[in-house]
């Protein structure tokens, strides 16, 4: 980057800001348009910057208390060099002193706990197939070939895949259930051609092969569905006492035991949620909240609900409550609230294949919060100032 | 020509050494730079590389002789620290490549999101200049999309109150903003 270089880009940010506020001078609106004339890439990157649901979303993560506690965390280390330098002989032996005096203790108790936050990754306890028997096939997700076959139909693997292939027979087919111990996601593929995968916590009770008048499965935990749609056969899936239908379709369902709601996403397609005393049909990007019986829809961001079959955890202005809820899940530990932080509200974007400190790290640079883990528990803390 | 802001660092050399002229420089710079730092490396990444690029600065009690030099100096400087960076991670053979959740979206260079990211910290800078309460309303309000009384249960105020915060704050945004012409209200009414 050469020195005129970055005077050019100076002035362009000059105009494009003073744009956005209103205040550019008649010859000011003229450089600006030569300018974003000059290049596509100029008007895209202008329409992209007066858009202001392009600057909304970045905006709301640039929280000042980041930068303040980056700050703090910089002039720690700027402090410790100071030490150094200046007492260079006495540090050396201060910290020696301190190791002797206080390391030990850490070493004991504090170091593992603090080792073991650092390894602590995504749950990973592979993937339980249960057949109609109660007999339990433990899958692991790196297997190719042939699992069982069960009547006409054969179940078969493709690493995190497992497939069912087969015509229906006539006696009542089997039930299976399929239930997902790890933080990656796990695909099946029903013997209608039906796409289901599942997240972790997560499990899903089906028929072998699909007879009768409606097809029917049973799910638990996070579950997005590709339904192969057949008017004559529908699809449904039971979530305790809810009811989704499909009319041709690829839904999201979230409903874990330990959550106050199940929420039906569509992304493509029609579905029809009935609860118990109401029902409705979605649309796309449409969720349905299914509590105590009653359904309530609102318009939801989809790369959000489906940002874990990218791996990835997208979240905005999301309470640390349920957030923590996901971590919780997807390491399989426990959390303890030690001051009520619940509420502290978060936005942006984690891979789901991190380490857990690295999760956690980020909440605390972003904000209010500490954590401390002590084995499989995340104590969950106000940040002292 | 008005580069950067007024409101930022209205003096002019840029003594770093100067505790609170850096961590002013810090917490305007901080969140574009990691912004920007992030279309190259993963983002946690950019953080520290943003970290130890003003460490450096701090030791050698560097001086530029204008807010600009001191903007296209940061800016030169996190782009090699992140070259540098990824260069060395490549060396270390690195069989797994972190996800970085900002991925450089092809053909767009790195002019354009040093635009991209002072644009927006142009705004962010405008509005955290506030007075604290102030700042935090206009920030959730504008900002965040919180309504008033989202607000007022947030912070413990009374709706009544954060309204008042409101007004306070567009107007002193107006003040903050050079005299003569519109102001930043007007792009704060947008985001209504």
């Amino acid at each position: 980057m050469t020195g005129e270089d970055i005077t050019g880009q100076q002035r362009i940010i000059y105009l494009i800001t003073d744009y956005i506020a209103g205040r550019l001078t008649i010859e000011e609106t003229a450089e600006l348009d030569s300018w974003i004339a000059e290049e596509p890439k100029n008007r895209l990157l202008f329409e992209q910057l007066t858009d202001e649901t392009y600057r909304q979303p970045i905006l709301s993560q640039w929280k000042p208390e980041a930068a303040e506690n980056s700050l703090q965390n910089l002039k720690h280390k700027i402090s410790l060099q100071k030490t150094r330098t200046l007492w260079p002989r006495i540090a050396a032996a201060a910290s020696i002193l301190l190791f002797l005096s206080i390391g030990g203790y850490f070493l004991l108790h504090k170091k593992p706990q603090q080792q073991l936050a650092e390894q602590i990754a995504p749950v990973n306890k592979g993937v339980v197939l249960t057949l109609g028997g109660g007999q339990q096939i433990q899958l692991t997700q790196k297997h190719q070939g042939l699992i069982t076959a069960i009547g006409n139909t054969k179940v078969s693997q493709s690493d995190s895949l497992l497939t069912y292939n087969g015509k229906a027979a006539n006696a009542e087919p089997a039930m299976n259930t399929l239930t997902n111990n790890s933080g990656s996601k796990f695909t099946l593929a029903l013997a209608d051609g039906t796409q289901v995968f599942l997240d972790v916590a997560s499990s899903i009770t089906y028929p072998v092969s699909f007879t009768g008048k409606e097809r029917k499965v049973n799910v638990v935990g996070q579950v997005f569905f590709n339904v192969k749609h057949n008017a004559t056969q529908p699809f449904l899936v039971m979530v305790g006492k809810e009811k989704i239908e499909d009319i041709g379709t690829e839904f999201n369902i979230n409903a874990y035991a330990n959550e106050p709601a199940i929420k039906t996403t569509l992304v493509n397609g029609a579905v029809k949620v009935t609860e118990p005393t109401a029902s409705v049909i979605l649309k796309p990007g449409e969720q349905v909240i299914g509590k105590d019986g009653k359904v309530t829809v609102a318009a939801v961001n989809l790369e959000e609900v489906t940002a874990w079959l990218q791996g990835k955890l997208i979240f905005h202005r999301e309470t640390l409550e349920s957030l923590m809820g996901k971590v919780a899940r997807i390491y399989n530990v426990n959390v303890v609230w030690v001051d009520d932080v619940r509420n502290e509200k978060f936005g942006g974007s984690v891979s789901r294949s991190k380490k857990l400190a690295t999760v956690l790290n980020y909440f605390r640079k972003a904000g209010n919060v500490d954590f401390q883990v002590d084995g499989n528990t995340v104590k969950v803390f106000k940040k002292k100032k | 020509m008005r580069t950067v802001g007024p409101q930022i660092i209205p003096i002019a050399p840029v003594i770093l050494s100067d505790v609170a002229v850096f961590d002013l420089a810090y917490k305007n710079y901080y969140h574009p730079l990691c912004f920007y730092a992030a279309k190259f490396v993963d983002a946690d990444d950019a953080e520290d590389l943003i970290e130890n690029l003003f460490l450096k600065l701090w030791n050698k009690k560097q001086v530029f002789e204008s807010p600009a030099h001191l903007q296209a100096f940061l800016y030169h400087a996190v782009r090699n620290a992140c070259l540098d960076f990824k260069k060395s991670k490549k060396n270390n053979l690195q069989l797994h490549e972190p996800v970085s959740e900002n991925q450089p979206l092809p053909g767009v260079d790195h002019l354009q999101h040093l635009i991209q990211a002072e644009v927006l910290a142009e705004i962010y800078r405008a509005v955290n200049d506030l007075p604290s309460q102030c700042s935090k309303v206009i920030r959730m309000g504008y900002l965040e999309g919180f309504n008033n009384a989202e607000i007022a249960d947030e912070m413990g105020l009374s709706e009544q109150t954060v309204k008042n915060y409101k007004g306070r704050g567009l107007t002193l945004l107006k003040d903050k903003l050079s005299g003569s012409a519109f102001t930043l209200l007007l792009l704060l009414v947008h985001w209504k």
